[in-house]
C-alpha cells in the first residue's frame, strides 16, 4: 500500500499541473517574402578588357533561406548605356558584353526591383585604363548618386579642430590599377579639387576643407581610359564599423555628425561560415557586424552599450507600482521597469551613403520554432530570458505589469512607449541615404512584435530623406516632435504601423469644471465632477444618470448578469446610453490649451511626408495616436467591474489617468504611395492592446473544466468586425484591403490629417467606428437556469467583457481611411526602389 | 507440468497472493493506480500533442520516442521482475534442480507469467498512447488493429530482452552484493539518478504547459534533432511505420528479426544460464575465511541503537525501503514542492493563487507532511522486524519503556535529518521564506515524532501494519492539521495568516503527541511484554 500511496503522491504534482493548461495561439500576418539585399562579386569601378569578350556577371541574394521568396525576385541585370557595353542573357547566366572603350553603370536588382546594386564597369580597349577605387569601397546600394566622406576619423581630432586648426585625420586611400597598358601611374597626369591632395607615393587622398572633392587620372593615350573619382567632404566623422559608431552615438557625450563608411549587418548576414559553423571570413569587404563576438564566436550582450532612457511616454501608473511596491504592497512581485532601450542614439546629422545598419542580433528574439498553421509553416521566434527588446511598456496594466518578464498576462494591457533601433532627441537631425531596420523577420510581420519601433523621434526639425526604414514593430514613431520631414523614403514592413504620430503632452480630467450631463426627457444636469464621476455609493436601484450607474446598467443591458450579480436597477433606454457615451466623452476630455492666442489650433507634434512609399504594414501606414481615455482609469468606474478586478489585481488601480492627449498634425503631400493591400483574414487590431479575458472568465466562470473559452478581438475590440461588416463593399478587393490612415479613438482624438487632392480621389470618405453603441445592441442568450447555464453565463460575461472593455479604452470612435476598391490603386504592385533613385532627376 | 508450475507462478504474484479483504484491496488499489496512470498519461499525451502540433511533423517523430521510452522503461521494469521469478527464492533452485522438469518448461512456465506482466506494461503505456496518436492524427482503422498485434509483438520483445539483460544483471547483482559499501555507494547513485530523473521529467512537463517556455523545448534545432533521433529508435519506430502502413516489407522485416533474433538469443543463453545456476556452477566460490571473533565492550544502550541502525537501513523493499527514501527524500520534495510553485504561477492556476495567495503554501505544506508520513511508514515495522531478537530484548536488563524509547530515536532522528535537508534546500533556492522554513523544521519533527510515536503503539497493540489509526494519523492528519491551520488563518488579518496557519498545526500536533506518550506510557510495560512478534 505504502508503495502505491508513494507513486501517487509522486504523481500529484503531474495532476496539478494538468490545471494549470494554458493554450498557446499564433497570429500569422503573412507578408511577402523578398530578398533584402545582393551582394555582387564586382565592387566600385571594375575593368573589362575588350578584347577578352563577354564577362560572366555574378551576384548572390541576400534572404532567409527558411523562407521561399516571392514572384519577382529573380535577379536581372542592366546596362546604362548598352552602346559600351550590353547584358547577355544565356540561359539563366548573365553576361556583360564589351563593345567599345567607356564606362558603365551596371545594375543587379530583382525583377520587382525592390532591391537593387550596382557597379561601374569600364570597358579598356587598346589604350589601356586606370581604374581607381576606394580601399574601403562605396556603397553599391545608394539611393542617392553622391558618396560622402567625413573629414575626421575620430572624436579627438573633431573635437580639437577649428577655424584656424584644420586638422582633418581622415584620408581616403585608393587601389590603383592600370590595365592594358604598360604604363606607370607617372604616365598619367593627376587633377584634383582644390580642397583635397593626393600623395602618389602612399596612393592616398588628405583633406583640406568640405565640399565636393575629385580627382583624375588623365589617360594621354586614351580618354576613355582615364578615371574619375569624385565625392563629397563634410565636417563629420566616418564610422567604419560598430565600435565606431557606438562611440559616436550611444557613448558619444556631445553631438557628432556621422558618415557611415560600412554596412553593419547582422551576425548571418556578415559572416561566411564553415562546414562547422565557425566563421569563415566575411561575406562583403564593406559589411561589418552590429555588435561584438566574444572569444567563442558568440555574440556578446549589448547592454553596456545601448542608449538607455527613462520613457518620455506617461508613466504615473508605473511609478504608482513602484512606490506601492516600496510600502510592501504587491507581496511578492518585483519594481517594473520604466526605462527604454535604443541601439543607437543619433544627435546630429547622419550621412547614410546607402549603408545598411541591421539590428537584428540586438532586437530580434533568440528563440525559434517552428509551427504549422493552416498547412503553412512559419518560424515563429519566442523571447528567452536573455533578450532585452520584448515590446512595449506598459501604460497602465489591470494587474501585473511585470508581464514581459514573468509571462503572466495581465487582464488588460494598455501600451506606452517601445524599445527603439534608432532613437533620436536632438532637434535638426537629417537622416540621408540611410537603410535601418531592426531585424530580418522571414515571412510573418506578427514576427515583429518584440522588435521595438525602427526610428524613435522626440525631437524638432528632424528630416529622414533618401532612405529606406523597415522591419519593427512600427517603423517610424514621431513623438511631440514638431517639423518633421519624410522624403523620399521607402517605409516598409510593419507589424502595426509604419508611420505613428503622437504627443506625449495630455492634460488631465478638468475638475474646476462642473459635469454637464442628461439626465429624462434631455433636462440638463449640472454637478461637482467628482460627484459626477464617483462610484456608485447609494443603491444601484437609483436612476442617477451619473457616470457608473450608466455605465453598470449599459455594461449589464441585455443580459442576464444583473441576476447574477444581484443588481437590480433602472431600466436605461438605448438612446439614454448613447447621449451618457457623448457625456461622459465630453466630462472626461480636457483641451485646455488646444487653441493658442490667435486661434490656431496648438499641435504637439508635426509631420510632412513627401514622395515616400509604404509597404506592408499589419494595420494601416499611419496612424495618428491618442492617449486612451477610460473611466476606469479616472475613478475605477464601472465599479462593478471594479468588483470583479478586485481579487484578481490586489491594489494597483490606475488613478486620475483619463487623459486628453494633445492634437498632432500630418501632411501627406505628393507623391506618397500606399503599397499596403492585405489579406482580410490577416487584418488585425488585436496587438493593439493586451488582454486575458480567457483567464477571468475561466477562472469566475464556474463554466466546468471542459467548457472551451475562446476570446477573440471581436470580444475586446471589435475594429476589423465593425470595419468589414459595414464598408467591405467599399473597401475590399479581391479579399484584400488597403487603410493608409487610422485615426486612434478610446480616447479623445483632435488629431489632423492633411491629404493631398490625387491622394484624396482614390480614398474612401472618413469611415467612423462606433464600438460602444455596437456593443449595446449585443444581447447574451437568456437561459432559465441562468447560474447553472455555462453557455449562457459565457456570453454574457463575453458581451459584458466588450463593454468593459471600454472603461479601460475609453469610449469615442475610431476612424479610418480606405483605398477605394472600386479604383484599386496600388493593387497587387510593390514599390521599387528605382521611383526613390529616380526622384529630382 | 508447465500448466501447474504457470498457475502456481501466477498464483504468486503481488495480485492475488495476498487474502480476504486485503486480496480485494489489493486487486482495487492495482487497479485504480493502473486506470489513474493511463488517464494521466493520455489526458497528458493529448495535452502534448494539441500543443506540439503546430510543430511541423513534429507529432509522428515525439510518438515514436515517447513509445521507445516506454519500450526501455518496459525492458528495465521487466529484469527485476524476471531476476524475482527465476532467482530470488534460493530454495526453488534446489526444488526445481532437482525436479523432473526441463528448464525449458520451467522459462515456458514462468515466461508465461512475466509474458503477462509484459502484456499489462505494453498495453498500458505504448498500445494506450497509440490509441491517442491514431485518433488525434484520424488514422485509419487499420493503424489500430495493426498496434494492437504490434504490441503483442513489443511485448514479447521487452520479455526477451529482459531474458537476456537478467544474466548480466544478476551477475553485477552478486558482485555487488559482496561489497556491502560499494553497494551502498552504488544503490545511493541509483536513487539519486532515479530523483533527478524524476525531476527533470517533471520539470519538463511543467515548462511544456507553460507557453512561455515551450519554445526552449522545440526549437527549430532540437526539433529536428528529435526528428532525426526518432528515425534511429529501432524496433519502435519499424513498428510504428508498419503500422501506418509506411515501407511495410522492410519495416516488417526489420520488426521480425528483432523478434526472432532476441528470442533465440534470449532462450539460448538464459535457458544455459539457468541450467548451470540449477547446477550451482553461477555460485560463488566462497573462499574459506579464518573468522576471528573480537568482543568490544559497550554500554546496553549504545548496542540497542546500533542495532536499531542495523534494523532501519536494512534493505529488503528496494526503492521503497526506508532507507532508499531516506536518501530520496530531499531530492523528491524539492523537485515535487520547486513544481507545485511554478505550476501555481502558471496559467489558470495562476488567478487561483492571486485570490489565495496561501494556497501553495497549503499545498507545500500538505505535500511535506505527506511525504513524511509514507517515508515514516516504511520504517514503523521496525518491531516486526526484531524477530529472534524480540526474546533478547524482553530479558536484556533495560527497561522496556527505554528500550522503546531507543526505538523510535533512531528513525526519528534519521527521517528528521533528511526533512531538515529538504527544507534546506527549499529555502537555499528561495521556494520558501525563511520564516517558513523555521515554523516547517518544528512542524515536520513533531509530525516525525507523532508517527513514530504511533507506529509503535500500533505495532505493539494491533500487529497489524496497516491498521485504520496508522492510515488516519499518516494520511488524513496531514489534510486535517493542514486544514485547521488554512480554516483559521483566515480569521486574522493578512499579516499573522502564516504565523496562525503554522502555531495552529503545531498546537495540533503537540496535543496529539502528548495524547499518545500519555496513552504509550502508562501501557508500553503490558503491551510489550503481551508483544509476541507477528508471523510471516
Amino acid at each position: 500500500m505504502k508503495k502505491k500511496a508513494f507513486l501517487f503522491l509522486l504523481l500529484l504534482p503531474f495532476i496539478i499541473a494538468i490545471f494549470a493548461f494554458v493554450t498557446a495561439s499564433y497570429v500569422i500576418r503573412g507578408v511577402e517574402v523578398n530578398i533584402t539585399g545582393i551582394t555582387l562579386e564586382h565592387v566600385g569601378n571594375v575593368p573589362f578588357l575588350l578584347k577578352d569578350g563577354k564577362q560572366l556577371l555574378k551576384a548572390s541574394p541576400i534572404y532567409d533561406s527558411n523562407y521561399p521568396l516571392s514572384e519577382g525576385n529573380d535577379l536581372v541585370w542592366t546596362s546604362s548605356d548598352p552602346s559600351v557595353a550590353e547584358i547577355q542573357k544565356e540561359g539563366d547566366e548573365y553576361y556583360l558584353v564589351p563593345k567599345k572603350e567607356g564606362k558603365v553603370v551596371v545594375t543587379c536588382s530583382n525583377s520587382k526591383g525592390t532591391a537593387v546594386a550596382s557597379f561601374s564597369a569600364v570597358i579598356v580597349g587598346d589604350g589601356g585604363a586606370i581604374v581607381v577605387n576606394p580601399i574601403i569601397p562605396f556603397s553599391q546600394s545608394k539611393i542617392t548618386e553622391i558618396d560622402y566622406v567625413g573629414l575626421f576619423d575620430t572624436k579627438e581630432a573633431y573635437d580639437a579642430h577649428s577655424e584656424t586648426l584644420k586638422n582633418y585625420d581622415a584620408s581616403l586611400e585608393l587601389d590603383i590599377e592600370i590595365v592594358g597598358t604598360s604604363s606607370s601611374l607617372d604616365g598619367f597626369t593627376i587633377e584634383t579639387s582644390s580642397n583635397i591632395e593626393f600623395d602618389r607615393q602612399t596612393k592616398t587622398i588628405s583633406f583640406l576643407d568640405e565640399g565636393e572633392a575629385y580627382i583624375d587620372f588623365i589617360n594621354p593615350f586614351s580618354e576613355s581610359g582615364s578615371a574619375h573619382l569624385e565625392f563629397t567632404l563634410v565636417n563629420a566623422i566616418n564610422a567604419y564599423d560598430y565600435d565606431d559608431l557606438i562611440s559616436l552615438t550611444n557613448k558619444a557625450s556631445k553631438p557628432y555628425k556621422i558618415v557611415l563608411r560600412s554596412n553593419l549587418e547582422s551576425f548571418v548576414n556578415t559572416y561566411n561560415f564553415d562546414q562547422d559553423g565557425k566563421i569563415s571570413g566575411l561575406k562583403s569587404k564593406n559589411t561589418s557586424f552590429f555588435g561584438r563576438l566574444d572569444e567563442n564566436e558568440e555574440v556578446m550582450s549589448y547592454l553596456d552599450d545601448l542608449y538607455v532612457f527613462e520613457t518620455t511616454y506617461n508613466h504615473d501608473f508605473l511609478n504608482k507600482w513602484n512606490i506601492e511596491i516600496d510600502k510592501g504592497l504587491h507581496e511578492g512581485e518585483e519594481k517594473t521597469n520604466i526605462y527604454r532601450y535604443a541601439g543607437l542614439r543619433i544627435q546630429d546629422d547622419f550621412y547614410g551613403n546607402g549603408f545598411t545598419v541591421n539590428l537584428h542580433d540586438l532586437t530580434y528574439p533568440s528563440g525559434t520554432q517552428s509551427v504549422t498553421i493552416d498547412g503553412e509553416t512559419y518560424l515563429v521566434p519566442y523571447l528567452t530570458k536573455d533578450d532585452l527588446y520584448r515590446g512595449p511598456l506598459p501604460f497602465v496594466t489591470l494587474g501585473n505589469p511585470n508581464y514581459s518578464m514573468t509571462g503572466v498576462l495581465p487582464m488588460f494591457t494598455l501600451y506606452g512607449q517601445d524599445n527603439s533601433g534608432v532613437y533620436i532627441d536632438h532637434d535638426n537631425v537629417t537622416l540621408n541615404d540611410v537603410h535601418f531596420k531592426n531585424c530580418d523577420f522571414g515571412n510573418n510581420l506578427s514576427n515583429l512584435e518584440y522588435v521595438g519601433s525602427t526610428i524613435d523621434i522626440n525631437a524638432d526639425n528632424v528630416t529622414i530623406k533618401n532612405s529606406i526604414i523597415e522591419n519593427g514593430r512600427n517603423v517610424i514613431r514621431s513623438y511631440s516632435s514638431k517639423n518633421l520631414t519624410i522624403e523620399n523614403s521607402l517605409l516598409q514592413n510593419a507589424m502595426e504601423f509604419l508611420f505613428r504620430s503622437g504627443s506625449n503632452e495630455y492634460n488631465h480630467v478638468n475638475y474646476d469644471e462642473n459635469a454637464i450631463y442628461n439626465g429624462a426627457n434631455g433636462r440638463k444636469y449640472s454637478s461637482d465632477k467628482k460627484s459626477y464621476l464617483a462610484p456608485i455609493s447609494g443603491k444601484y436601484s437609483e436612476k442617477t444618470y451619473k457616470a457608473d450607474s450608466l455605465l453598470t446598467f449599459a455594461t449589464i443591458s441585455n443580459t442576464q448578469a444583473g441576476e447574477f450579480l444581484g443588481i437590480v436597477g433602472p431600466d436605461y433606454t438605448k438612446e439614454e446610453y448613447i447621449t451618457f457615451k457623448n457625456d461622459l466623452v465630453n466630462n472626461l476630455t480636457n483641451t485646455d490649451g488646444f487653441i493658442d492666442q490667435d486661434g490656431n489650433k496648438v499641435y504637439a507634434g508635426t509631420s510632412k511626408i513627401i514622395h515616400t512609399n509604404f509597404y506592408n504594414s499589419g494595420i494601416s501606414a499611419v496612424s495618428l495616436d491618442t492617449l486612451p481615455q477610460g473611466s476606469f482609469l479616472e475613478t475605477n468606474i464601472t465599479s462593478v467591474f471594479k468588483m470583479l478586478l478586485g481579487i484578481y489585481m490586489s491594489d494597483a488601480y490606475p488613478e486620475n489617468m483619463a487623459l486628453t492627449s494633445f492634437p498632432t498634425r500630418v501632411e501627406i503631400g505628393e507623391g506618397v504611395n500606399f503599397y499596403d493591400w492585405k489579406n482580410t483574414n490577416q487584418l488585425t487590431y488585436e496587438s493593439l492592446l493586451g488582454q486575458d479575458i480567457t483567464t477571468l472568465i475561466v477562472s469566475h466562470g464556474g463554466l466546468g473544466s471542459d467548457f472551451n473559452v475562446e476570446i477573440t478581438e471581436d470580444d475586446y475590440l471589435p475594429l476589423k468586425k465593425l470595419l468589414l461588416d459595414n464598408h467591405s463593399s467599399e473597401i475590399v478587393k479581391e479579399n484584400k484591403v488597403n487603410l493608409p490612415f487610422y485615426i486612434e479613438g478610446g480616447g479623445f482624438n483632435d488629431s489632423d490629417l492633411v491629404l493631398n487632392q490625387e491622394l484624396s480621389e482614390v480614398l474612401t470618405s472618413e469611415i467612423e467606428i462606433d464600438p460602444f453603441t455596437y456593443s449595446l445592441d449585443l444581447e447574451a442568450i437568456h437561459s432559465d437556469n441562468f447560474n447553472s447555464d455555462p453557455l449562457a453565463k459565457y456570453e454574457t460575461m463575453k458581451v459584458a467583457m466588450l463593454r468593459a472593455s471600454f472603461n479601460v479604452i475609453g469610449f469615442n470612435n475610431y476612424k479610418m481611411y480606405g483605398l477605394k476598391a472600386s479604383e484599386g490603386t496600388w493593387f497587387n504592385e510593390t514599390p521599387s526602389l528605382d521611383y526613390l533613385r529616380n526622384y529630382g532627376a | 507440468m508447465i500448466a501447474r508450475l504457470f498457475i502456481k507462478e501466477f498464483k504468486a504474484t503481488s495480485f492475488l497472493g495476498k487474502k480476504g479483504y486485503k486480496k480485494i484491496l489489493n486487486i482495487l488499489s492495482s487497479i485504480i493506480l493502473l486506470g489513474l496512470f493511463i488517464a494521466l498519461e493520455v489526458l497528458l499525451y493529448i495535452n502534448i500533442f494539441d500543443k506540439v502540433n503546430v510543430y511541423t511533423d513534429f507529432n509522428d517523430a515525439l510518438f515514436i520516442i515517447l513509445s521507445f521510452v516506454f519500450f526501455i522503461a518496459g525492458i528495465f521494469s521487466l529484469v527485476p521482475i524476471t531476476y524475482n521469478a527465476f532467482f530470488k527464492n534460493t530454495k526453488e533452485r534446489i526444488i526445481l534442480g532437482t525436479s523432473p522438469a526441463s528448464t525449458f518448461d520451467i522459462i515456458l512456465a514462468k515466461g508465461l507469467n512475466i509474458f503477462f506482466k509484459a502484456l499489462i506494461i505494453t498495453f498500458s503505456t505504448i498500445f494506450t498512447i497509440s490509441l491517442a496518436y491514431g485518433i488525434k492524427s484520424e488514422k485509419d482503422f487499420v493503424f489500430f488493429v495493426l498496434m494492437f498485434f504490434n504490441s503483442l509483438g513489443i511485448s514479447f520483445l521487452l520479455e526477451t530482452f529482459a531474458f537476456i539483460l537478467v544474466i548480466p544483471f544478476r551477475e553485477i547483482r552478486k558482485i555487488i552484493s559482496r561489497y556491502k559499501i560499494v553497494s551502498f555507494i552504488i544503490m545511493m547513485i541509483f536513487l539519486i539518478a532515479l530523483a533527478l530523473l524524476y525531476g527533470a521529467v517533471l520539470n519538463l512537463f511543467v515548462n511544456l504547459i507553460r507557453n512561455d517556455d515551450i519554445g526552449s523545448l522545440f526549437t527549430v534545432d532540437s526539433v529536428n534533432v528529435l526528428k532525426e533521433i526518432s528515425n534511429y529508435l529501432w524496433p519502435i519506430k519499424n513498428v510504428v511505420e508498419l503500422a501506418k502502413v509506411n515501407e511495410v516489407n522492410l519495416n516488417f522485416v526489420i520488426f521480425f528479426s528483432f523478434v526472432v533474433f532476441s528470442y533465440v538469443a534470449a532462450i539460448f543463453l538464459f535457458n544455459r544460464y539457468l541450467n548451470d545456476y540449477y547446477e550451482g556452477k553461477t555460485e560463488f566460490k566462497k573462499a574459506k575465511k579464518q573468522h576471528t571473533f573480537s568482543v568490544k565492550l559497550t554500554s546496553i544502550e549504545g548496542a540497542l541503537v546500533r542495532k536499531e541502525f542495523n534494523l532501519a537501513l536494512s534493505n529488503s523493499d528496494g526503492v521503497f525501503s526506508y532507507i532508499s527514501l531516506i536518501i530520496l527524500e530531499p531530492f523528491l520534495v524539492f523537485s515535487v514542492i520547486s513544481a507545485v510553485n511554478l505550476i501555481f504561477h502558471t496559467g489558470n492556476l495562476n488567478y487561483i493563487s492571486t485570490l489565495f495567495p496561501s494556497i501553495f503554501l497549503t499545498v507545500d505544506v500538505i505535500l511535506i507532511m505527506l511525504f513524511i508520513a509514507i517515508i515514516n511508514t516504511t520504517s514503523t515495522v521496525s518491531l516486526l522486524k526484531e524477530r529472534n531478537t524480540l526474546l533478547v530484548m524482553k530479558t536484556i536488563p533495560v527497561s522496556y519503556f527505554k528500550q522503546l524509547l531507543i526505538k523510535i530515536s533512531v528513525p526519528t532522528i534519521l527521517s528528521f535529518i533528511s526533512f531538515l535537508v529538504s527544507i534546506l534546500a527549499l529555502v537555499i533556492f528561495n521556494e520558501i521564506s525563511i520564516v517558513d522554513f523555521l515554523f516547517l523544521v518544528l512542524v515536520g519533527a513533531l509530525v516525525i515524532v507523532l508517527l513514530n510515536l504511533v507506529s509503535l503503539y500500533n505495532d505493539l497493540k494491533s500487529k497489524s501494519k496497516s491498521s485504520l489509526l496508522s492510515m488516519l494519523i499518516s494520511f488524513v492528519f496531514p489534510f486535517a492539521a493542514v486544514a485547521l491551520g488554512a480554516v483559521l488563518s483566515l480569521l486574522v488579518e493578512p499579516y499573522l495568516e502564516s504565523v496562525v496557519f503554522y502555531l495552529s498545526i503545531i498546537a495540533l500536533e503537540i496535543i496529539v503527541i502528548l495524547l499518545f506518550i500519555i496513552k504509550v506510557k502508562e501501557r508500553v510495560t503490558k503491551l510489550f511484554m503481551k508483544y509476541e512478534g507477528e508471523a510471516r
